[in-house]
């Protein structure tokens, strides 16, 4: 792999350009974002500095990628790596498809690639993904992606109205090999 | 409960004769602090401003305490409510006693306090504690505080020259009986 | 000496204030040995200069700096520091000054040995290097009694009091470091 890129996708700075579409279709759809994020969903404004989609400065700590649809040359979502830990040698992935890209196996081959920045770009020993219980696609990709599930913090979210569980997955570096 | 306080301790605000006291005994101590914190331990002279027992202001995303024990009203450790989140409602607790006041069953005790003041004072859902996956003394005061292992993240910590596991453990507030 | 890493005839321990005018006054108002220890010209300092590497810092990810203790007498013995620490490469350079009543007494192979534990086992480090001056014959033994290899030698590096000199660079990777894992276990 010379750049970021799997079978049905690649990973990309963000642009200017997909911060309106990212904002529009990932935060402004209330039920969607509870389901994401750690944090409550509030009314951000287009174009503000409060958007989780916004141009970044590259930072050690995190590296947060556009994910493009290879087929079509489209935008098709957002990706992280997260809490990248240097000591322990461990980060946290996460992802948001557009809801017109989800159900392709875009996630599974995001989840890949990033594993691959993860593991040999930066040299990570370990690989986390957190997602709601309840969130079979996510949990698919991780599993096809090679990750074990690990343990289920109980009640960890809530969820538009109720508490449900945080399942955890995780990836180490020799249990990964390139698709 | 009229203040905090169980069967063996209480736990009240840094006072400034800890710091040296809890400084000493638990971060220069290379072994005991590569197990209880997430950064590689590093030489701290005496008085430095990045010391995890330094007095420092409760946030509402952290409570730091110290643990006196009752019978010799000394500082027996320190222990941290962090990562207060008031929307999902869920804390972790991190917990570190001085070398001269373990094996005595003031984790559990502490433990039990802590619990009263994140379930009954600030209204939390969840509480959460993470410990290193062979540190058997931990696990077993949390079990005995009523806390359920829900998972173990595999080699998710560098603990002197290997990785190491980390045990997740958790209580609801619904399963949390005062004593 | 509490805390700290513990050697057989030394430990390490963070900098106290107390040690800051000894380190300047012993190490770096010696022009002579400044000029062979230290990348930068030699310059007049007060003793609580900011510029000086001696004075007390806080912790930091890029570098750690220790002082010296002999454990015989709990007396300060000099400074040891790893700097430019990478944890993309992982990878570190080991330096040390001693008092120059404490030279000659195995000191140096012994703090090398407790760097390679803070380095390899507490921060998990991949490589760790040397640099010294190639006529520095107490560091380069004190390097290869741990392990370390030479490994090139960097030709009229250093201007040193008059004269060019050569650098000669020592490595040891963590898979070839014979250390106990725990340091006077």
């Amino acid at each position: 792999m010379s750049d970021l890129r799997g079978d049905l996708v690649r990973l990309r700075a963000r642009h200017e350009a997909d911060v309106p579409i990212l904002d529009t279709e990932l935060h402004d759809d209330v039920a969607l974002h509870a389901r994401m994020g750690r944090r409550p969903w509030r009314p951000i404004s287009p174009g503000t500095e409060a958007s989780p989609y916004r141009v970044k400065e590259p930072r050690a700590e995190g590296a947060s990628f556009s994910v493009v649809e290879l087929a079509c040359d489209t935008l098709a979502g957002t990706a992280s790596l997260w809490d990248i830990d240097t000591h322990n040698r461990s980060a946290h992935i996460g992802i948001a498809l557009r809801p017109a890209f989800r159900g392709k196996g875009l996630a599974t081959d995001t989840v890949r690639v990033l594993c691959h920045y993860g593991f040999v770009v930066l040299g990570l020993h370990r690989i986390q993904i957190e997602t709601l219980a309840d969130n079979h696609p996510m949990i698919k990709a991780a599993e096809q992606a090679g990750f074990t599930k690990e343990g289920i913090l109980r009640d960890a979210g809530w969820d538009t109205g109720g508490f449900v569980g945080e399942a955890v997955f995780g990836i180490l570096v020799h249990e990964w090999t390139t698709a | 409960m009229t203040d905090l306080r169980g069967d063996l301790v209480r736990l009240r605000a840094r006072h400034e004769a800890d710091v040296p006291i809890l400084d000493t005994e638990l971060l220069d101590d290379v072994e005991v602090r590569a197990r209880a914190g997430r950064s590689p331990w590093r030489p701290a002279s005496p008085g430095s401003q990045t010391s995890h027992y330094r007095v420092m202001e409760s946030t509402d995303a952290m409570a730091p305490f110290s643990i006196v024990e009752l019978a010799t009203d000394t500082l027996a450790g320190a222990v941290t409510m962090w990562g207060i989140d008031a929307h999902n409602r869920c804390a972790h607790i991190g917990i570190a006693l001085r070398p001269g006041f373990r094996g005595k069953s003031l984790s559990t005790d502490t433990l039990r306090v802590l619990c009263h003041y994140g379930f009954i004072v600030l209204g939390m859902h969840r509480i959460q504690l993470e410990t290193a996956a062979d540190n058997h003394p931990m696990i077993k005061s949390a079990e005995q505080a009523g806390f359920t292992k829900e998972g173990v993240l595999r080699d998710a910590g560098w603990i002197l020259g290997r990785f190491v596991g980390e045990t997740v453990l958790g209580m609801l507030a619904g399963e949390w009986v005062a004593a | 000496m509490n805390g700290g890493l513990r050697g057989e005839l030394v430990g390490l321990r963070a900098r106290h204030e107390p040690d800051v005018a000894i380190l300047e006054a012993e190490l770096h108002d010696d022009v002579a040995g400044d000029a062979r220890g230290s990348r930068r010209a030699w310059r007049p300092r007060p003793p609580t200069s900011k510029e000086s590497f001696n004075r007390i810092t806080e912790p930091n990810e890029g570098s750690a700096a220790f002082s010296v203790v002999e454990l015989a007498t709990d007396t300060l013995a000099g400074e040891a520091s790893l700097w430019n620490i990478d944890s993309h490469n992982r990878s570190a350079h080991i330096g040390v000054a001693l008092r120059p009543a404490f030279r000659g007494k195995g000191f140096g192979t012994d703090i090398v040995r407790i760097m390679c534990y803070y380095g390899f086992t507490v921060l998990g480090l991949h490589r760790l290097q040397v640099d010294t001056l190639s006529d520095n014959h107490a560091m380069i033994k004190a390097a290869e009694q741990v392990g370390f290899v030479r490994e090139g030698v960097i030709r009229g590096s250093a201007w040193v009091l008059g004269e060019f000199a050569d650098d000669l660079i020592l490595g040891l990777l963590a898979d070839e470091w014979s250390g106990l894992r725990h340091v006077g276990e």
